[in-house]
């Protein structure tokens, strides 16, 4: 079915346009399936703070490598977002950029939020879930003419 | 409902003198890719004299963005330089409250 097909990107973690690019294609494939406009704000911040958080930490001292977004509808109306790199894992840093605030905003912002190692011990993974309440069959919502193509596209 | 999303890729940096001090406009999103280029501005500008940052235009801000205007309302203290922040737009408001740096930055809603 077009609505529950995922959504899957694999890109390299540099240079930082990486983040509002994805973070875009993220809250058009979630404005797809029906997000409400608050939603797609919340959607787009958490997921801007996953995807900085990859950027910024999980390559430190090594060369870029990748940063892997999925996204799937669950239950019909929730919207599972996952974003993975295979860098050193969630470790803190004496010298981080910026003041610690993305986890508290993913946490804050999402309905569900985790962060671990990667079952593979190589990296992190970020979970984060969305309700989408009132969502519309795409068949019947306005979001169903907009040019998305919610199709696996790997590159 | 927002527009096309390749329309908001566009990150500016306008800069006007009103009442005698800088206004720096900084318009569009507002994250990693783009707040080396506010800060690299707001550093130039501090120094010169009175500013004001206008952040009515800031369309998305996440952390790293607040993070900014921390570090900076912080460094314009440390040598005593003028800087208000002016109009936070809906998106930066809630922004600042949600983490809780309001105090931070001094009066943002003036």
């Amino acid at each position: 079915m077009l609505s529950a097909a995922p959504w899957e990107r694999h890109v390299l973690a540099d240079p930082p346009t990486v983040i509002p690019t994805l973070r875009r294609e993220l809250v058009d494939y979630a404005r797809f399936l029906g997000a409400s406009a608050e939603t797609c704000d919340a959607i787009a911040l958490a997921v801007s703070e996953a995807l900085t958080n990859v950027v910024q930490h999980a390559y430190v001292g090594q060369e870029p490598g990748p940063i892997i977004v999925e996204a799937l509808l669950e239950r019909r109306n929730q919207l599972l977002l996952r974003v993975s790199d295979e860098g050193q894992g969630p470790t803190p840093r004496a010298d981080s950029p910026g003041l610690g605030l993305g986890l508290g905003v993913m946490a804050q912002t999402a309905d569900d939020f985790n962060i671990s190692n990667r079952e593979d011990n190589r990296g992190t993974v970020v979970t984060l879930r969305f309700s989408l309440p009132n969502r519309d069959p795409i068949s019947q919502g306005p979001a169903a003419t907009r040019n998305v193509d919610p199709t696996v596209q790997i590159r | 409902m927002t527009g096309q999303s390749q329309d908001t890729s566009r990150f500016e940096i306008s800069t006007v003198a009103q009442d005698g001090r800088q206004v720096i406009i900084p318009e569009g999103e507002l994250d990693l890719s783009t707040v080396p280029l506010l800060e690299q501005r707001l550093n130039q500008a501090l120094p010169a004299g009175d500013a004001m940052l206008d952040l009515s235009r800031v369309s998305f801000i996440d952390s790293t963005g607040i993070a900014l205007l921390v570090s900076i309302s912080a460094t314009a203290r440390e040598h005593g330089w003028h800087l208000k922040l002016r109009d936070p737009s809906p998106q930066v408001e809630r922004l600042i409250k949600l983490t809780g740096v309001t105090e931070l930055l001094g009066s943002p809603g003036e």
